[in-house]
């Protein structure tokens, strides 16, 4: 019952810590560890409701504390870029992802919910432990954040 | 311009995150794992808690001395005439059982872990303030129990260049801080069965207040106590720059090893 549910939501949390993440590896490691924890405190959960939100929520806390120094980036940095290199804009997405990199985990984490997962303000709310209102204002500054990033690239093509 | 920027913003999320999302077979993986840990129950997927561990070792103490007491007012008090009695509750320890050729042995507890027998990896990480942490999880692969005493010895390596580590033991770190300012961490001889795990925690500043550059430590070498041999940590999780404090080599405070994790704070 639990690793059916747990397979179910597993594509959006591979998806919601590559967005935190970054790093293909790193996403795997944090999802793997994610539902290890999630099988520990599954008798936290509420009785009856959505696996997905809460297990988000400990993918997303995972990403968190799995941070990577430099060692182990710059080894990353030595693999070939992948799809990122097949595309035309590619400065654009390098920038984009400087950014992202630099925004705080929290506000980065709602970005990530809102505008590449698409869930609702009630859903990122859930994930993320706030309130709606925190949630909507977390995204704006996000945006806020991102705006030079994409104008600036805007401009340049 | 907002709905301008959020549909760029979506576009661009795309194609930035998309290379990163671990590839299909990746569901397969995590499930395969989960699966190892709930069918194997304990060893991996469910933990003890310290005042879990606290309150079973209270018990084992209280049914022993409950038993040895019982056992000697039953000897005090026993008519000689009378059968024996019933061997108090102790005697279902294999420990205490009466055993037909009881034949005194020296020691037939467990031997110090050989580092052979063990692999290490890191587990858990934190930072704060300049300061990084992570747990070493000590596993033993063998197929006997064995002990760990103490504090692992450590050094480091940059390259193919040793780097000697000035090691404290100091349980009050920034980041690592079990005990609270000022406290101590016991050191005790930690049981490994076949496939247990033990850790201790390390800390080191990764913000350099010293003329000398900061050692960037590529492997961590670490002896376990006792052991002979050197096991490499070459995956360290945030291990980049690692300064010195106050003049000398790069610092690294360290905790003694235990039967649970430090990290991360309940």
């Amino acid at each position: 019952m639990f690793e059916a549910e747990l397979a179910e939501a597993l594509p959006q949390a591979f998806h919601l810590a590559a967005g935190l993440l970054l790093d293909r590896q790193d996403a795997e490691d944090a999802v793997q560890e994610a539902s290890l924890r999630a099988w520990r405190r599954r008798g936290n959960r509420r009785p009856g409701t959505d696996l997905r939100p809460w297990f988000l929520a400990i993918v997303a806390n995972q990403c968190r504390e799995s941070r990577r120094g430099s060692w182990a980036r710059l080894l990353r940095m030595a693999e070939p870029p992948d799809a990122v290199a097949e595309s035309s804009d590619r400065a654009a997405i390098v920038d984009l992802r400087s950014a992202l990199r630099r925004l705080p985990h929290r506000i980065r984490l709602v970005v990530v919910l809102r505008f590449y997962m698409d869930l609702s303000f009630e859903q990122v709310a859930s994930v993320s432990g706030c309130s709606v209102e925190a949630a909507k204002s977390r995204t704006r500054r996000g945006l806020r954040a991102l705006e030079s990033a994409l104008t600036g690239t805007e401009a340049s093509r | 311009m907002t709905d301008l920027l959020d549909s760029a913003l979506r576009t661009r999320l795309q194609r930035a995150i998309a290379p990163s999302v671990p590839t299909p077979g990746a569901s397969q993986r995590v499930l395969r794992r989960l699966r190892t840990t709930m069918e194997s129950g304990t060893s991996a997927g469910w933990r003890p808690s310290r005042a879990f561990a606290v309150a079973l070792v209270s018990t084992a103490v209280i049914a022993l001395l409950g038993g040895a007491v019982g056992a000697v007012f039953a000897l005090r008090h026993a008519q000689p005439s009378h059968p024996p009695l019933p061997a108090p509750a102790v005697a279902h320890t294999p420990a205490v059982t009466p055993t037909p050729a009881a034949t005194p042995t020296p020691s037939s507890g467990p031997s110090p872990c050989d580092g052979a027998s063990l692999s290490a990896r890191t587990t858990f990480t934190i930072g704060a303030a300049g300061h990084d942490g992570f747990d070493v999880q000590l596993h033993n692969q063998g197929a006997v129990a064995c002990t760990l005493t103490g504090y692992a010895a450590l050094s480091g390596e940059q390259g193919s260049q040793p780097v000697t580590l000035n090691v404290q033991h100091e349980a009050s770190g920034m980041v690592i801080n079990p005990t609270g300012p000022g406290g101590t961490v016991p050191v005790r001889t930690i049981v490994l069965a076949p496939g247990g795990d033990a850790y201790f925690s390390v800390e080191y500043v990764t913000v350099n207040s010293d003329p000398r550059p900061c050692a960037r430590l590529t492997h961590l070498l670490v002896t376990p106590p006792g052991a002979a041999t050197q096991l490499v940590l070459n995956a360290m999780p945030s291990l980049g720059a690692v300064c010195a404090v106050g003049g000398g080599d790069p610092w690294m405070n360290e905790t003694p090893v235990a039967a649970a994790p430090y990290l991360p704070y309940p």
